[in-house]
């Protein structure tokens, strides 16, 4: 080889000739194209076709009818902040982990839920769940088990609460809970306008008529009434028990009612609680004489009442006065015959 | 600006795209995820995957038509792919600049003469071409279902294959006439029999650059640079036989430090296709007019090693154009006509060659399959991702690349090693024994990905089997069985749901029953009875060893007892009624029991996820398994009936 | 072809010829390219079935069956198709006949467990004599099919009456849905001989099935299933029934010359045999069957299949 021609590049500075310039700038741009036609590509993405999206997990089953639960159009000022979403009962607990089996013993049918957020407000947002249970029982037993404190009431429906960042209420067979980021007087005044939409939208079917109504009003601690769904005070077979808290002066006790299917049944519950009781160390008291047939029991410095009366079973339950029980428990008696005669 | 910059630059673009959507093949929905990114664009340009895949498949699948655009701009600019695109190439070629540094001119010019192992390339694309082929060729002769496409498609190749033998027959060539008739006869005689001797592989995979340019940097280089910083995988990526394609990949480059673009020149099957298809190229490399004074500068840099400054081997250019630029004198061009030195324009291929590596290639596949492993021997555990077509079509169309490796959220795809046959060489299976959980039942992203519908496209619904799919139930990839001489509560009596738990159908896979076992050594003397516990004669109980709920104390004929607790000498009991008396106690003897669940699959149930084997606590080899039993994509893998 | 160029400046007719050829390489890869363009990529396994198998029963005959006595095969099968009308009532001349016998086990005839060769020899000869242009006989047994084939003797006597043997290969058969049925859906079935027929005879013998109870001319069907058909015996009773669906045939002939009356369906000692002295010939094969269930002691209670296969057809 000539020696000559080991000095490197030459022609570094070879004049670049018009025609390969032209064909560079083309060549760049082409490239630049093609950058520009994958940014523009990447931005159209529909995550739903690689995987599934928490949105659609549960779809609608074709032909149910259609809850207008979530609807927040005659509400003005509210966006969607997220697409609806709906639960049943396999999956409620994706939801509501760890609470999910109180709504299933009550008898859970469905839950839809969606956020939405002040368009004035647009850091402020509420979300709105609309649980539909088997029946109004249902949904007044989960309703009344998680009462919170310092609720005030609201004249909504029957039942409904206001507390610090939410309003709850039952309509029907709907358990309602509307839930706030904050507890601003936008937010609450967005909450209430979405409840009342929701009441308008879902008219009860008829005044709902049950044990309820034979709780005597005097000394009776307000909201207090619940209904629990199953295992009521510890005892297995205790299932829809209504109850209410009692207070005059410092002492307390618990009205409960049940309205069982057939008088022996509710008979046979009364006796099986009284076993229970007395299982449990509970020492049998003699009634007064003139009281109504009455169990009376003691158990651990607490008093217990059982009657069965009709088809209704009741009683008083944790009261820390005798005197208090047994006149809680002869009023309530009294409801329970009027009950029984009038049918 | 020099053309040559703008080559660099290209090079560099495309490199840093490449690198680009490697990263961005991780599922989510930020900038630098998945999103609409074009994850496999180089792997659809590369005509060589279209190509194997119409001839093992006679479909181009999908984005695999961008093939078409590489080869027509081919077929105007020659190897543009190789010397401006191919991320591999450019790689390669740093590797040959640094390699080259401080060498001597002549050194220089030495290493880039054209070497006759250049065509070994080629040999390797027609075997690799051949092994592919027999689905198309088993297509064209399948007269059942006629067809426009079918007619032309016969009656051009047989028009070729005429004009071939006539030029031959002219040049006085009486083999070319013995061979015409031996092939008519066999396909005479394979139309009249059905016969189908031949079977499709597609193994261009192993060695097409791209795909193992991707291969290499999603398996191995991203995992490595990655498990530091761990910006696209939270938990360290593990892909078992990484290792060869990993030291493959290493190898070639480090070859390339000696030899500019070693794979390039050698082994690149794809280059050797562009080879063939430059042959017509509009545009060309070559020397204008006299001017040369045969100073071979040209030739200290060039990619291709095509001799610019003699007859340039234009199959060989790869259009890097050093050439030009290094040409003192103003010769070397890329124009229109041919160089003026004159050009060997085909490679200098050995008739005999090529016909041994086309019916080696054809033989190969048959060979392979004796062992019966996409048939009757197929291997229990080969669990292949959700929507992989069965086993012989799967392989007729997987390409090795690892992008259904890369992409998927639990790195539970993970290239083969030996275990699906020589063939199945890098191709997706399920380790569920690795990954951060077994394959999610509601992701369908492999199947997305896959260029080549080796795994078809599956929508969600379809694989979990809702909506549209609601009668034909879940995609199963397989079926999980316990193994009972592994399992805690079957084999150790130790209680364990593990699987039961993780299951994620609905209802569950796995179900228990319950029973309960004596404890081993735990027949006491009781020595007084208390209200709700026992006192043992001996303290020789570990405190609280009893006391997590599983154990029961077994007295006499009662109903088991549930232990709450024990101390050294007490058993601590959750009792409803009295205990009885010490002698009423027979033998004041007393046992504990401890409660077991058992783990059942029910095979109706379970879809193969291997959620419950990734789950299992026996970390070893696990307790319950996957197996292909059951799968999806062929009937004849059906365990239950419905 | 030349393997080098020389160029010569302005050869404009190279450069063209090259131009062209450029070209058609472009048209070329983008013509093929798009016509085997496949923007979907393939479906799962094929859900497609071939269609529905003929009816090779004849109307007119519907619901006959006759009963012969005796210890000679070739006699009593003469004496039963005869009392049916002959066997030229069934085959015209010019059909082609096929004969699925039971040839299941590669077991020698005489311990019972396959169709007897000499009353496939004879069962052909008749067919032969009625003017049948072919005689196909064919059988998917469970071991080998050549051995099963041979050493059953079944092989000899056909050949020997002028038979053809079709032996089961894979492409003989075919993914197969019956209408309304559960069980066989895209099943592989041996339709291929039976496309190639005007009429079909069953052959069976009589034996006790450990699964289903018995094995006799509806059980005989299965030997036309194809795959990995052993996933069936989860729902024995329901397959059977399926099968009087499969295949409506022109005639049953149920071999009762020797019952397999325990260890069936392999048998295998001349003990599990019980000389009843029967066979049956009918064209209703439940009818066919249930009567043959009594030479095995049994009554239609202890086979569910038969009152199921019996609900199926008169849906």
């Amino acid at each position: 080889m000539n020696a000559t021609f080991h000095k490197p590049h030459l022609n570094a500075n070879r004049s670049v000739p018009v025609g390969e310039r032209r064909l560079s700038f083309f060549i760049l741009s082409v490239l630049g194209i093609i950058a520009l036609s994958i940014i523009a590509l990447q931005t159209r993405f529909d995550p739903s076709t690689w995987r599934a999206q928490p949105a659609d997990e549960i779809q609608p089953q074709p032909g149910a009818a259609v809850t207008q639960g979530l609807d927040a159009s005659p509400v003005s000022g509210l966006q969607a902040l997220s697409p609806p979403e709906a639960y049943d009962a396999a999956s409620l607990s994706d939801k509501i982990n760890g609470k999910a089996e109180l709504y299933l013993s009550a008898g859970f049918e469905r839950l839809e839920n969606r956020r939405f957020r002040l368009s004035d407000h647009p850091e402020h947002w509420l979300e709105q769940f609309v649980y539909t249970m088997d029946d109004h029982a249902s949904a007044f037993s989960v309703y009344s088990q998680q009462r919170r404190a310092n609720a005030r009431t609201l004249d909504l429906t029957v039942d409904a609460y206001q507390a610090a960042n939410g309003i709850f209420l039952v309509q029907d067979r709907h358990y309602v809970e509307i839930i706030g980021s904050a507890s601003s007087e936008a937010i609450v005044a967005k909450m209430t306008d979405l409840a009342r939409a929701f009441v308008q939208a879902h008219p009860a079917a008829a005044a709902v008529k049950d044990e309820r109504a034979l709780f005597p009003e005097t000394d009776r601690v307000t909201d207090s009434l619940s209904l629990t769904a199953a295992n009521a005070f510890g005892f297995e077979p205790f299932d829809q028990i209504f109850s209410a808290k009692y207070r005059r002066g410092d002492r307390t006790a618990m009205a409960f009612l049940s309205r069982r299917a057939s008088a022996a049944q509710a008979e046979e519950l009364a006796e099986a609680y009284v076993a229970y009781l007395i299982d449990y160390g509970g020492q049998p008291v003699a009634r007064p004489e003139a009281a109504p047939p009455f169990q009376v029991i003691a158990i651990l410095d607490m008093y217990e009442i059982v009657f069965s009366q009709g088809e209704l079973l009741g009683g008083v339950h944790e009261a820390d006065d005798l005197d208090l029980a047994l006149e809680l428990a002869e009023a309530l008696y009294r409801n329970a015959s009027e009950a029984s005669d009038a049918q | 600006m020099r053309i040559l910059t703008t080559r660099r630059i290209s090079q560099l673009f495309f490199f840093l795209l490449f690198i680009w959507l490697c990263v961005v093949a991780t599922l989510g929905e930020r900038w630098w995820q998945l999103r609409g990114w074009p994850i496999n664009w180089f792997l659809q340009l590369d005509p060589l995957i279209g190509l194997s895949v119409l001839l093992s498949t006679h479909t181009v699948y999908a984005g695999l038509i961008w093939g078409v655009v590489t080869v027509a701009l081919t077929f105007v600019l020659g190897r543009f792919f190789c010397g401006w695109v191919c991320p591999f190439g450019s790689v390669q070629q740093v590797m040959g600049y640094l390699g080259g540094r401080g060498m001597t001119f002549a050194r220089r010019i030495q290493r880039n003469q054209p070497h006759p192992a250049q065509r070994v390339k080629y040999y390797i694309l027609l075997f690799l071409l051949a092994t592919a082929s027999a689905g198309l060729l088993q297509w064209m002769l399948d007269t059942s279902q006629p067809g426009i496409l079918r007619t032309i498609l016969l009656v051009s190749v047989g028009a070729l294959a005429l004009t071939i033998i006539f030029k031959h027959l002219r040049n006085g060539r009486r083999a070319a006439l013995v061979i015409t008739l031996v092939i008519a006869a066999a396909g005479v005689i394979l139309h009249l029999t059905q016969a189908q001797p031949l079977t499709a592989s597609l193994q261009t995979g192993l060695l097409d650059p791209i795909a193992l340019i991707y291969r290499s940097v999603t398996l191995v280089l991203l995992p490595l640079v990655d498990s530091p910083v761990k910006i696209v995988s939270e938990t360290p990526r593990i892909y078992p036989s990484a290792g060869l394609i990993g030291l493959l990949f290493l190898l070639f480059l480090l070859l390339s430090l000696r030899i500019p673009r070693f794979y390039c020149r050698f082994i690149c099957p794809l280059g050797a296709l562009f080879g063939l298809l430059s042959r017509w190229s509009i545009w060309r490399i070559g020397q204008k007019t006299d001017g040369c004074t045969d100073c071979t500068r040209c030739e200290q840099a060039c990619e291709g090693a095509c001799a610019p400054a003699g007859k340039i081997r234009t199959s060989e250019c790869v259009l890097c154009l050093n050439c030009l630029d290094e040409c003192g004198h103003g010769v070397m061009t890329y124009h229109t006509q041919l160089s003026a030195r004159g050009e060997q324009i085909i490679p200098d291929l050995d008739r005999r060659h090529v016909v041994a590596a086309m019916v080696g290639g054809l033989a190969a596949v048959p060979i392979l399959r004796l062992d019966g492993h996409a048939s009757a021997n197929w291997r229990p555990d080969v669990i292949r991702p959700p929507g992989a077509l069965r086993e012989d079509a799967f392989l007729t169309r997987c390409i090795k690349c690892g992008q259904c490796m890369r992409v998927c959220p639990s790195n539970v795809i993970h290239p083969a090693g030996l275990q699906s046959g020589l063939e199945g060489l890098w191709t997706p299976l399920l380790h569920f024994r690795i990954g951060s959980s077994g394959c999610q039942h509601n992701c369908v992203a492999c199947s997305q990905v896959c260029p080549t519908a080796a795994l078809r496209p599956l929508s969600v619904d379809e694989r979990m089997g809702r909506g549209r799919f609601a009668s034909t139930g879940p995609l199963r990839i397989g079926m999980a069985f316990i193994d009972r001489g592994r399992c805690l509560p079957w084999a150790m009596d130790t209680p364990c749901i593990v699987c039961q738990e993780n299951c994620p159908v609905s209802p569950k896979a796995i179900f228990t029953r319950t029973l309960f076992q004596p404890v081993r050594n735990s027949v006491r003397t009781v020595q007084t009875v208390a209200a709700d516990s026992l006192v043992l004669e001996k303290g020789d109980l570990q405190p609280e060893q009893y006391g997590t709920g599983d154990y029961f104390c077994r007295i006499g004929d009662l109903r088991p007892v549930p232990i709450i607790t024990n101390t050294h000498q007490k058993l601590i009991l959750s009792v409803k009624d009295d205990l009885p008396a010490l002698d009423r106690i027979s033998g004041r003897t007393i046992d504990i029991l401890i409660r077991l669940q058992q783990p059942y699959i029910d095979p109706h149930q379970c879809i193969g996820c291997g959620v419950c084997e990734h789950e299992c606590p026996v970390q070893g080899r696990r307790a319950v398994r996957v197996s292909a039993e059951n799968e999806s994509r062929t009937r004849a893998h059906k365990l239950t009936l419905s | 072809m030349p393997n080098e160029l020389q160029s010569q400046p302005f050869d404009r007719r190279a450069f063209l010829r090259r131009m062209t050829r450029g070209l058609f390489g472009v048209i070329g890869a983008g013509a093929i390219g798009f016509s085997f363009w496949d923007r979907k990529g393939p479906e799962g396994e094929s859900q497609s079935s071939a269609g529905v198998l003929p009816d090779f029963s004849i109307p007119s005959l519907a619901g006959r069956m006759s009963v012969a006595h005796g210890d000679h095969r070739g006699r009593m099968v003469r004496e039963a198709v005869g009392a049916l009308g002959g066997m030229a009532a069934f085959i015209r001349p010019g059909d082609r006949v096929l004969l699925k016998v039971n040839a299941a086990f590669a077991a020698p005839p005489a311990i019972g467990a396959t169709s007897h060769p000499e009353l496939v020899a004879q069962v052909v000869r008749m067919c032969r004599e009625a003017g049948a242009a072919k005689v196909l006989v064919t059988d998917n047994p469970i071991n080998d099919p050549g051995s099963c084939f041979t050493l059953s003797g079944i092989s000899a006597a056909a050949h020997a009456e002028g038979a053809e043997i079709v032996l089961p290969d894979q492409d003989l058969f075919e993914p197969y849905s019956i209408p309304g049925a559960t069980l066989i859906r895209h099943w592989p079935v041996l339709t291929a001989p039976l496309r190639r027929v005007d009429k079909v005879i069953g052959l069976a013998p009589v034996k006790d099935h450990h699964r289903s109870g018995a094995s006799m001319t509806i059980k005989n069907w299965y030997g036309l299933l194809g795959g990995r058909r052993n996933i069936f015996h989860q729902q024995i009773h329901t397959i059977i029934s399926e099968l009087a669906l499969l295949i409506k045939p022109t005639l049953v002939i149920l071999d009762g010359t020797l019952s397999m009356m325990h260890n069936g369906p392999t048998g295998g000692s001349f003990d599990d045999l019980k000389a009843t002295r029967t066979l049956i010939a009918g064209t209703d094969p439940v009818a066919v069957d249930t009567r043959g269930a009594e030479l095995l002691g049994k009554t239609i209670e202890d086979l569910p299949h038969l009152r199921m296969a019996g609900d199926l057809l008169s849906r």
